[in-house]
């Protein structure tokens, strides 16, 4: 259809045909493209799409391209109108990031969930790093300096704020979220 | 109120503030300068309102503003009941109550818009709302939304607030006017030290000044240019990223002494945070890092330094190593530049030194030729095999390097660098060493109470000659090196000060008989480090060598402190050895080996801290209180006299006048004696007996010149026959607290060892009040004060005097020129309030719910969320707000719809830890609708996309390597929509519009019910814990954050261990099997594994398999 974002697809073959969606990236999912200019213009013209590829697809998108600066209105009725009709909205800024979103539904179409899951820290170093730096404050090298200096977590976790502040790089704030965290209720 | 003794008088401008301050009529924000006495007007507000009937809740209080009003407030007479602290661990039936009954409370803002919202407070009863720290309220902070619930329920009471950071009103447009309208207030009073009531008060005399300008030595500066070049470097950097869309021209180094440098930077960058790299933000915090630095290097003795310094370089090696594409690569980057070897170089170089011999002449120059080599020869079989292992991880080290051939010479700089290679042979003995003294020291350590052993030397072993410290600090050093153990110039120049403090005491001795005040001599550091530090020095100090007081003074405390590190680092450089393949084994032995010493140093490193916490215990508790503990300390001081045999206490202050020209045994002798009896009261001067037996020719220390951490009256007691003029107190500047110390100590010589501009006016106030009380008009104040001269440090000071001023006069220009809006000419209407509400939920509740707006709007809110923006909004909108704790979700807005909120950086975090995936999962497990809301801020609705890539990585000549990162987050959010079809997406562009969606989304749906909302998601194991969670407590957020991340607590079990243990203090003492009871066998066994890992110790840490296995448990 002579569209700009065919153009900038990359990686990922394609062909045209006759389905009631936009694009349509795996078996089970369809997209729909709109763009708020379009959208100001002919605001009815979505619902008719929505209605057409309504329960065809198991999981369907509304890409939406926000080319207009005045965006809230617009893009507040399409929340609206999305929630309403089960499509999830994402909002692109580009024509390249469009295209970008729909190569990467393509390629991830059986990838699993695991990289979205709860990294397990293979290493104790890690482990440890990844506790010890759990509160805002404090970073990798104070994780390093305080189990150089106290071991295991069960020996610095039982010391007092004056010898953490012994610590070579900990101030006081650091000491003070470390021995909030450690000794405080929960 | 002068009945009360150590109540301090008020100084004539003092009394215009209260008496301005003290109308309960009007709002008040009152900008005082640093050290004027701020906490002084509190309490004098709060004591006006020190009645049953009134109630006075006091906002945004630290810990020690709490402690120190609370004191002030008692010394005030106000007793009963005094000041209160409302926590978080009390629950919403026990604050209900207090707030029904009155009186004067400290509340944190948090807690108090949940009691606001839920009712427990009643808001028409409260008198008043007084906020400290005004400077760190911020539209849509949590202080503003209390103070709109305040005045929405009640306008007759005041809202007073307090700030002493006129540098916080300095930056953006208008802010002091924006202040005033998210405080509801029209008036402000600006108190700057050139005010004319100030000046009057204060100028009458001054304070005799000593400024002591300590050049640094040549290695320092070489230090403090390096960090200042690789500031330059990484501001270089940044300045090439982003040369395009930003205008960092005018940021430079000069800036960076402030203290606020980065967050200019970071304020500058603000605009396009959202779309920066992982490599810039890294930058950034790197910034920060060096600056700190800056601060370390004249703080920080050299050997610790140098050990910082050290670990980071490591840290950069191991990040170097990474894959691109991985996000810690850049870490430390700033080592790439050229000026970061210098650094490393001039911080080593303080340390130790190339010897000037020919390599074949060290093979073993400092074999042992006294009693250890026949003494551990037995143990050489041993000490060989060690050196076998030694050698074989430093061969393998080697062909890593050779590996990696680009990494090559990066390895061999951490070959030599970061772990300093021990020459052959000597590390063993130096092991024995340890042992020997392990052996030695042990019989007599371990049978007694740790209050009771006799503590060794302050951090460092206890070796019993110098020679031998002497030497083991060789055998550590690089080959060929030799130590150098550079010192702080300013610590021969304190002991320098104190020596002609001493002298001209002594000329006065005569003269000063009937004048009041004492001769305590007060030292003020900026940290308890340094005040540990010069504590250290200071005893340690050697005097018998010439010059006196000369760069080598405090050799024997480096010494010590350089092995202490040494140690630290070795441990730390294991750590990153252990990541590589196949070093367990050997790794294993050596740091068995490494975890004996470990214990013995820390046994001993624990020791000097404990007995600072002692201290510092003495000094917290109020002088009128002593009189309880006196009975107990009289008998200890009988005994210590007579213990000293008459004459005993004399000869010790002569030996303090003298400086240790007494003699060496006859002093140890009686510290010996006094070490077995008075233990309880001196753990300080009990240091000093080993430290003397353990080597005699140093011993030379003076006894007495040591810091006594105790307050006069305390010390009284401790030793009748003592004078307690001749002490040197060590304080690390404590803010408004150091006003008390002034008052109770009333010294004659102060030190300033870091220049600190509010302390210097403390000393001002609190000698003017002095003389205003009449009392004693002849008490000639002497300060000194010492700056490393063109230094960083005084630098600091100076702009931070320069940037004081500047702030105080935007303020009275802003003052001058503002506009705030008044509504319905009564000041104290809510000025935030949307126009609205009145007819949405108020009139209808008012018309008795007719129509079909039967219910109120509500949003159920997770008590987690409240700290966002959006609930204030929603709640300005006119839809009311429920608290709840949540299992589910964040907001509920209709029984079948929830909502996840996740603004930019919370969803990128939330990606990268995996939360999200398992909030999703329980969201769409019980909702019909779940929606998670993507909220941008305000004119940064975009995200980062390959252009900003592109454009940050133009003009540098590695294009492919940028990209990674650009499309990370839309990616990981294309997964996410695959995976839950079910999950609708908002894309709000700010909390505003989110709020406009939330009300939309509301229409026609029926209310959520509070209960239902609470109960869903919380399992059967919570179950029990249910009917808790309905009463909506606070929580640690931070120990709640540790606890999630432990391994084995996850998910459901995560709030089943929260209600079972009261603290993670708690849960690191359970034994493996409660452990095992609580979480399940596999994640039990897990948890307790991990909490009691020691790192040093090498034990193997069980790794992929039976992960795995316990992982695959935990998917199921």
């Amino acid at each position: 259809r002579g569209n700009p974002v065919l153009k900038a697809i990359k990686n990922v073959p394609q062909e045209l045909g006759d389905i009631p969606a936009d694009y349509q990236v795996g078996t089970h999912t369809g997209v729909l493209f709109l763009s708020l200019k379009y959208h100001r213009l002919h605001p009815e013209y979505i619902h008719g799409r929505i209605e057409k590829m309504r329960n065809i697809y198991n999981l369907r998108v509304l890409i939406i391209l926000c080319d207009v600066s005045e965006h809230q209105q617009s893009l507040r009725e399409l929340t609206k109108i999305a929630i309403v009709n089960n499509l999830s909205t994402i909002v692109a800024w580009s024509n390249d990031e469009i295209a970008q979103y729909l190569t990467t539904f393509k390629q991830f179409e059986h990838k699993s969930a695991d990289t979205l899951k709860e990294k397990v820290h293979q290493t104790y170093h890690d482990q440890l790093q990844h506790v010890l730096t759990s509160g805002k404050k404090v970073n990798k090298t104070d994780a390093v300096n305080l189990a150089s200096q106290f071991g295991s977590f069960a020996s610095m976790s039982a010391k007092s704020p004056q010898i953490l502040a012994g610590v070579k790089g900990l101030g006081k704030a650091k000491v003070d979220t470390l021995h909030d965290a450690f000794s405080k209720p929960f | 109120m002068s009945s009360f003794k150590r109540h301090i008088p008020y100084l004539p401008y003092h009394k215009s503030i209260i008496r301005e301050i003290c109308t309960p009529q009007k709002d008040d924000l009152l900008i005082i300068a640093k050290g004027l006495g701020m906490r002084r007007i509190i309490c004098a507000l709060l004591k006006t309102y020190d009645r049953k009937e009134d109630l006075i809740l006091v906002v945004n209080a630290t810990p020690s503003d709490e402690a120190g009003i609370g004191d002030e407030l008692g010394i005030m007479g106000v007793r009963d009941p005094g000041f209160r602290v409302l926590t978080y661990e009390m629950n919403t039936q026990q604050r209900e109550d207090l707030y029904r009954l009155g009186g004067i409370f400290s509340v944190t803002s948090k807690i108090l818009v949940n009691d606001l919202l839920k009712g427990t407070v009643p808001a028409k009863l409260i008198t008043g709302l007084v906020i400290l720290h005004a400077e760190k309220v911020s539209h849509g902070s949590q202080e503003e939304f209390a103070v709109r619930l305040y005045r929405r329920e009640n306008q007759s009471g005041f809202c007073k607030a307090f700030s002493d950071e006129p540098e916080a009103f300095a930056h953006g447009m208008s802010p002091l006017k924006d202040m005033l309208v998210n405080l509801n207030m029209n008036n402000v009073m600006v108190w700057p030290r050139y005010n004319e009531g100030v000046k009057v008060s204060l100028a009458t005399r001054k304070a005799e000044v000593v400024e002591l300008y300590q050049p640094m030595t040549t290695p320092m500066r070489l230090c403090q240019d390096a960090i200042t070049e690789c500031m330059e470097a990484m501001l270089v950097e940044l300045k090439r990223d982003h040369s395009l869309n930003l205008d960092l021209d005018d940021i430079n180094v000069r800036n960076a002494q402030f203290k606020n440098f980065d967050t200019i930077v970071r304020m500058r960058l603000k605009p396009v945070w959202h779309k920066v790299g992982a490599k810039t933000r890294i930058h950034v915090a790197a910034l920060t890092e060096l600056r700190n630095l800056h601060t370390w290097l004249l703080e920080y003795d050299s050997a610790t330094f140098a050990s910082y310094i050290n670990t980071l370089q490591r840290q950069f090696f191991v990040a170097e190593k990474l894959p691109s594409g991985y996000g810690g690569r850049h870490q430390h980057d700033w080592f790439n530049a050229k000026s970061a070897s210098q650094l490393v170089e001039a911080s080593q170089g303080r340390v130790s030194q190339k010897k000037l011999v020919m390599d074949n002449e060290i093979e073993n120059p400092d074999q042992p030729d006294d009693g250890w080599d026949s003494r551990h020869r037995d143990q050489r079989s041993a000490s060989t095999t060690r050196r076998e292992f030694e050698d074989e991880e430093e061969a393998m080290r080697d062909l890593e390097g050779n590996r990696g051939e680009d990494d090559e010479d990066v390895m061999e700089m951490i070959a030599t660098q970061s772990q300093p290679v021990p020459r052959p042979d000597s590390e063993p003995i130096v092991i024995d060493d340890d042992d020997e003294e392990m052996r030695e020291v042990g019989p007599d350590e371990q049978p007694l109470p740790p209050a009771a052993a006799p503590p060794p030397v302050f951090r460092p072993v206890n070796f019993d000659l110098d020679e031998n410290l002497e030497k083991s600090v060789k055998s550590r050093m690089k080959k060929g090196h030799e130590p150098v153990l550079e010192e702080l110039p300013k610590w021969a120049l304190l002991a320098k000060i104190l020596k002609e403090i001493e002298d001209t005491m002594a000329r006065m001795q005569t003269s000063r008989a009937n004048e009041p005040g004492t001769n305590i001599v007060l030292v003020m550091v900026s940290s308890d480090r340094t005040a540990l530090q010069l504590r250290q020095y200071l005893t340690t100090m050697n005097t018998t060598e010439e010059p006196l007081f000369g760069p080598k003074a405090g050799r024997r405390m480096m010494e010590t402190l350089f092995l202490s590190n040494w140690q630290h680092e070795k441990v730390g450089a294991h750590f990153g050895t252990t990541l590589m393949p196949g070093g367990g084994d050997e790794v294993t032995k050596r740091g068995e080996m490494e975890q004996k010493k470990m214990d013995d140093r820390r046994m001993q490193n624990g020791r000097p801290y404990y007995k600072r916490r002692r201290m510092r215990g003495g000094m917290m508790a109020p002088g009128i209180r002593s009189k309880d503990i006196d009975a107990s300390e009289k008998e200890a001081a009988m005994k210590a006299a007579s213990a000293f045999g008459g004459g005993g206490d004399e000869e010790n202050v002569e030996m303090q006048w003298a400086l240790a020209e007494s003699s060496v045994s006859h002093a140890s002798q009686s510290l010996m004696a006094s070490a077995e009896i008075i233990e309880e009261e001196d753990l300080n001067r009990l240091s000093q007996g080993p430290a003397k037996l353990s080597d005699a020719d140093a011993a030379a220390v003076d006894a007495w010149l040591k810091e006594r951490g105790i307050f006069p009256e305390d010390f009284d007691t401790d030793f009748g026959l003592l004078d307690p003029e001749d002490t040197v107190i060590i304080r690390p500047y404590g803010g408004e607290d150091d006003d008390i110390l002034l008052n109770e100590l009333r010294p004659r010589f102060v030190v300033c060892y870091e220049p600190n501009l509010a302390f210097i006016r403390r000393l001002e106030v609190s000698d003017r009040v002095r003389v205003y009380k009449n009392c004693n008009p002849g008490l000639a104040l002497r300060v000194y004060q010492m700056v490393y001269a063109n230094s960083f440090e005084e630098d600091r000071f100076l702009s931070s005097m320069q940037r004081e001023d500047d702030a105080f006069k935007k303020l009275i220009d802003d003052r001058s020129s503002m506009v705030i809006p008044i509504y319905n000419n009564n000041p104290r209407a809510p000025m935030r309030d949307n126009v609205t509400r009145s007819k949405t939920t108020y009139s209808s509740r008012n018309a008795g719910g007719g129509g079909d707006a039967a219910e109120e709007a509500r949003i159920i809110v997770d008590i987690r969320e409240m700290g966002a923006l959006l609930p204030s909004l929603i709640d300005a909108a006119g839809i009311k707000v429920i608290p709840a704790t949540l299992t589910v979700g964040d907001y509920v807005i209709s029984p079948k719809m929830c909502i996840e909120r996740k603004s930019l950086p919370d969803l990128e975090g939330s990606f990268a830890n995996g939360r999200l995936h398992t909030q999703c999962e329980s969201m769409t497990a019980h909702y019909e609708i779940c929606i998670l809301l993507i909220e941008f801020e305000e004119d940064r609705f975009s995200l980062r996309t390959k252009e900003d890539s592109k454009r940050e990585s133009m003009g540098q000549n590695k294009p492919k390597e940028e990209t990674w990162d650009a499309f990370l987050l839309q990616s990981k959010l294309v997964l996410l929509t695959l995976h839950f079809p079910k999950l609708r997406i908002i894309w709000s562009s700010s909390p505003y519009e989110s709020v406009r969606i939330l009300s939309d989304l509301k229409l026609n749906h029926d209310e959520p019910d509070e209960l239902t909302a609470i109960i869903k998601g919380s399992t059967s194991a919570s179950a029990s814990a249910a009917g808790m969670a309905l009463i909506p407590e606070m929580e640690n957020t931070a120990a709640v954050e540790m606890l999630r991340t432990i391994p084995g607590v996850q998910g459901h079990a995560l709030k089943y261990v929260m209600s079972k243990v009261e603290s993670i203090g708690e849960l690191v003492e359970l034994s493996e099997k409660e452990l095992r009871e609580m979480l399940g066998e596999e994640q039990g066994k897990k948890a307790h594994h991990f909490i009691h890992f020691d790192g040093r110790r090498g034990d193997k840490w069980e790794t992929e398999e039976r992960y795995a296995h316990g992982l695959g448990i935990e998917l199921d």
